[in-house]
């Protein structure tokens, strides 16, 4: 154990316990924390943590999306969001061959494909063998319903089609 | 001329059996090694100081195996992990299941045609309460898996690697060097290893039998599979199951019996018998396989000591 | 533009791929599993989870961060021979 010399409220301290470097194992034991979280929640209130962490995706999205400019053309707002999300939330919009446009029209719905590449719930689900499309998923679902209403003032559903290892595919349902 | 020493700790000594695999090549192996320790061959009783490489087969089993290894990684530069035993704790790490009690009774006091009833203690050293694989006690610069590794990869892998350049080689399943033609099966049923006769040219795991051909590690050239004999999982687990923290052998081996058969997974699990040593006879003592949060390893230990 | 190659030595023909892959980019011809639509995949590897022999390789694809995968098995398979 390394003792700190001297502490003073004012200044910063340059040395701390453990190494800065610590940050692979700190990440791996927030991931552990946070994928037990949620399985003994789904254990105690089973179709209620769907709501609970859809809520608190919900929030995040607003939270993102509140200083964009404000437009009705639904592609253009996913183009920006996707830039700004950045990093450990990457999506793109996917168009399958033999469609013109992004937004599809099928059996009375009108969507959006989009898939999903990196994630951070991917990656802390498999950490601790879950599997995916279980409640920890529902919070990208409100992220994305979140941001959207935020900007275009619409509310739409996002459904999941398939989950991968590398990457997953949704359906952005507009009304 | 490099030092080269051998040591088998709790093994059946096949994997030094072995190593005279690579036939002619032993010559060119002489050309540039001097073995200075090895218990099969020599009788030199204790490992001397600056060796280059040491190859370690078997297990950590009892206290003078874990010495014999402590001295050894200090006394090496390289220490190669050599065969299962080596790698995953082999057969040696069933013995977790059992209590230290329950073996020696078992083999010494027990038995039928035991007359004398008494545990032997002079000169023999004492049991650890489990086994150990090398790779969870020390640190080991390489791990060559295989029960024991098959001569033609030997050949491939043994000098180039005494050399320092490690050779590239395929590191797939069991399922990629077999034979047979896998597809859709209706109406499975598990059948025990002496039931029935395997058909010719299609898949093991469709026929019923608990083949774990496609979870294992492969460079053996499928040998057991085509004469009729369901893998039993010898080469340790495949890459790919190793790799992700939420694949294990048992729920790989059960999410591909469903594939293939569209059966539900409680039925499957039902038919699965014995799990400790038709599925994880080779990893038992492995704290790899033991410390993923899906493996079965630390349920079949809690059921057998209650 | 992704490549896929599937190692048709190794390929056992059981035809998981073909069932598994959302956008039908495989199908079963001569026993083997061949490669018909691969401007439709989505790069998701299913197909590589659901292998029993490893036989599918993707070329240049995004490859999404996985800081997952435990420490220590991690520093094992550097070691693998």
């Amino acid at each position: 154990m390394s003792q700190a010399s001297i502490v003073r409220p004012e200044e910063l301290p340059l040395q701390c316990e453990g190494n800065v470097t610590d940050y692979e194992e700190a990440l791996h034991g927030l991931m552990v924390l946070n994928a037990t979280i949620i399985r003994s929640l789904e254990e105690i209130a089973r179709g209620g943590s769907n709501a609970v962490v859809y809520r608190a995706g919900m929030k995040m999205g607003h939270e993102t999306a509140k200083y964009f400019p404000k437009t009705d053309n639904v592609e253009k707002a996913l183009k920006e969001l996707s830039d700004i999300l950045g990093r450990q939330y990457n999506f793109e919009l996917y168009k399958p061959k033999g469609k013109d446009s992004y937004i599809i029209t099928e059996n009375g719905e009108t969507f959006i494909y989009l898939v999903f590449r990196d994630c951070l719930v991917r990656q802390t689900l498999r950490r601790e063998g879950m599997s995916q499309k279980g409640p920890l998923c529902q919070s990208l679902y409100g992220y994305m319903v979140g941001a959207v209403e935020e900007i275009t003032g619409k509310r739409g559903k996002l459904e999941i089609v398939h989950v991968g290892p590398n990457t997953c595919l949704k359906k952005l349902i507009l009304r | 001329m490099l030092k080269l020493a051998t040591e088998p700790l709790a093994s059946c000594a096949g994997c030094h059996m072995s190593l005279l695999d690579i036939h002619e090549d032993i010559l060119e192996l002489l050309k540039k090694v001097e073995l200075v320790y090895s218990p099969v061959l020599m009788d030199v009783k204790e490992p001397p100081e600056g060796i280059d490489i040491a190859i370690v087969g078997g297990a950590v089993r009892n206290k003078e195996n874990m010495e014999k290894l402590k001295k050894l990684r200090q006394r090496s530069k390289i220490v190669i992990a050599f065969g299962t035993c080596a790698c995953y704790g082999g057969i040696s790490g069933l013995s977790i299941v059992h209590s230290r009690d329950e073996i020696l009774n078992g083999v010494y006091t027990d038995s039928p045609t035991t007359v004398s009833k008494t545990l032997p203690s002079v000169d023999v050293p004492e049991l650890l309460y489990r086994g150990y694989a090398v790779g969870d006690v020390i640190k080991v610069d390489y791990y060559i898996t295989g029960c024991p590794p098959k001569e033609v990869f030997l050949r491939k892998i043994l000098l180039p690697l005494i050399d320092g350049h490690v050779p590239e080689l395929s590191k797939k399943s069991v399922c990629s060097e077999c034979d047979r033609q896998m597809g859709q099966v209706k109406n499975w049923k598990v059948k025990r290893r002496g039931e029935g006769v395997p058909e010719e040219k299609t898949c093991l795991l469709g026929q019923g039998y608990i083949c774990l051909g496609s979870v294992t590690f492969g460079r053996c050239g499928a040998l057991c599979t085509h004469h009729g004999i369901p893998c039993h999982g010898c080469g340790g687990p495949s890459l790919d199951v190793l790799r992700e923290p939420s694949r294990d052998i048992y729920n790989t081996l059960v999410t591909r019996i469903q594939h293939l058969t569209e059966l539900p997974q409680q039925e499957i699990e039902k038919e699965l018998y014995d799990v400790t040593h038709t599925i994880y006879p080779f990893v038992m003592g492995s704290k790899i396989m033991e410390n993923k949060s899906v493996s079965k390893i630390p349920d079949i230990i809690k059921e057998r000591h209650l | 533009m992704v490549k896929i190659i599937v190692d048709k030595d190794v390929c056992i023909g059981c035809g998981l791929c073909a069932h598994d892959c959302p956008m039908k980019v495989y199908e079963i011809r001569d026993g083997r599993s061949t490669v018909v639509n691969p401007d439709d995949c989505m790069q998701c590897l299913s197909c590589h989870e659901i292998c029993p022999s490893n036989a599918i390789e993707h070329q240049d694809i995004y490859l999404s961060r996985r800081l997952y995968v435990d420490l220590e098995v991690c520093s094992m398979l550097r070691r693998f021979v």
